[in-house]
């Protein structure tokens, strides 16, 4: 431990091999851009941009560092399709959106199975504009602090609060929305069915 | 005051996001308005759900596409007749960057600058043609480096591990291809390994356990 200098510390560091990068990171990277998304195509092709951007950066790399700039690139990445492709919708949902949310009260919505309550929650995500819908995902589902978010999304901590906050309320006037659509068709099918037995 | 509802610091008190002071208002505001706790609970429901959705995973395919790139665009080198699409846009051609040896003049990058701001577009890129990720080129600058040629050489000949085969011998009879950051990186090495003035720093600058020994010592 004798001092040889300063700051001579330098580390042959080499680079992870590509495999590891992939391994190591690509479920994270797949999911949140799933997330974002909303299918499975788009985040394939997310997350092949990003790792197109991670190949091309590699050397950069520095441990630590990784996991914030992949969230980083993800989410900008994501919005700047979204941009491009004028995907940013206004509030409300498409009509095609059936939905329920649970409620106070037992509801038959409750019933459903998980898989069909992340169908239903997912496309409530889908309707969300992305520049709410990246706060949510990212506060919600990765579990970042706003400060985490505000670094990602290069916007300021207000502005992170105020678009994780509409965002929610966003989605929860959404889901109960498509809830009550939902009621109402089940009871025109219930009606139906009745009728059919009738004659 | 607790007529004025929590708004905005609803989702910041769930999220565990306000400051101390504002955090005990919030709780007392909370404890006397019925609509606010309402509200909190939904919103903590609408995060639990959104916390609970279960989490996909990648196709293995997809992961053999993803672990491929490196291939595809190492070993062989980008395609020549393959330039980047303009979804990587404004960048110079392929082949346009100096090669790593340096030129003649002793200045071994220089290269346009068009820094790391070309716009993303991932959109105007087909699969396909993602895959043979051509989109090389110089995305930092860096400024001529006098005698420091052969620590970036040789540091690049370290660096033929990432996946890319790399033409480093002085000669470059191809262009060969360089990735964008390495070359700072490459500068970052030569600067703190102190070989930058140095005219000749390649032994040390590819001898690993050369630093690790002389500090033990």
């Amino acid at each position: 431990m004798t001092e040889s200098g300063p700051a001579v510390e330098f580390e042959p560091w080499e680079p992870p091999s590509w495999d590891e990068v992939v391994r190591n990171h690509s479920p994270r990277v797949y999911r949140l851009a799933y997330r974002l998304t909303g299918n499975k195509h788009d985040a394939e092709d997310l997350t092949q941009e990003v790792f197109i951007r991670v190949f091309r950066s590699l050397a950069n790399y520095t441990p630590g560092t990784f996991e914030g700039w992949l969230h980083h690139i993800t989410t900008n990445l994501f919005l700047d399709m979204a941009r491009r492709r004028a995907r940013i919708r206004f509030e409300g949902l498409a009509d095609n959106a059936d939905e329920r949310l649970e409620g106070r009260e037992p509801s038959p919505a409750q019933r459903y199975d998980d898989r069909h309550f992340d169908a239903d929650i997912q496309s409530a995500l889908d309707a969300l504009p992305a520049e709410f819908r990246a706060p949510v995902v990212l506060c919600d589902i990765e579990g970042l602090s706003y400060e985490e978010i505000a670094a990602t999304l290069d916007v300021k901590l207000g502005t992170v609060r105020s678009r994780i906050h509409r965002g929610r309320a966003q989605l929860r006037r959404a889901l109960e929305h498509r809830r009550s659509l939902a009621a109402k068709s089940e009871a025109r099918s219930g009606g139906k069915v009745i009728n059919g037995e009738a004659e | 005051m607790s007529r004025e509802h929590l708004g905005e610091r609803l989702s910041a008190l769930i999220d565990g996001e306000l400051g101390p002071a504002e955090h005990e208002s919030a709780l007392i505001h909370l404890a006397k308005c019925e609509p606010c706790r309402f509200e909190a609970d939904m919103m903590r429901r609408l995060k639990r759900r959104l916390n609970g959705l279960c989490e996909p995973e990648p196709d293995m395919d997809f992961l053999g596409r993803l672990t491929s790139l490196s291939r595809d665009s190492g070993a062989a080198g980008p395609p020549p007749s393959d330039p980047p699409t303009a979804g990587f846009g404004s960048g110079p051609p392929l082949g346009s960057s100096r090669p790593l040896g340096g030129l003649p003049d002793g200045r071994p990058f220089s290269a346009p600058q068009d820094g790391g701001s070309t716009p993303l577009r991932p959109e105007h890129v087909s699969r396909p043609d993602r895959r043979r990720l051509g989109g090389n080129r110089l995305a930092h600058l860096f400024p001529p480096l006098p005698g420091g040629r052969y620590a970036v050489a040789g540091f690049a000949v370290a660096t033929t591990l990432l996946g890319g085969a790399f033409a480093v011998g002085g000669e470059a009879e191809e262009p060969p291809v360089v990735r964008p950051r390495l070359s700072d990186y490459a500068v970052e090495h030569a600067v703190t390994s102190r070989h930058m003035p140095v005219v000749d720093a390649r032994p040390t600058a590819t001898d690993p356990p050369h630093g690790p020994n002389e500090t033990t010592r």
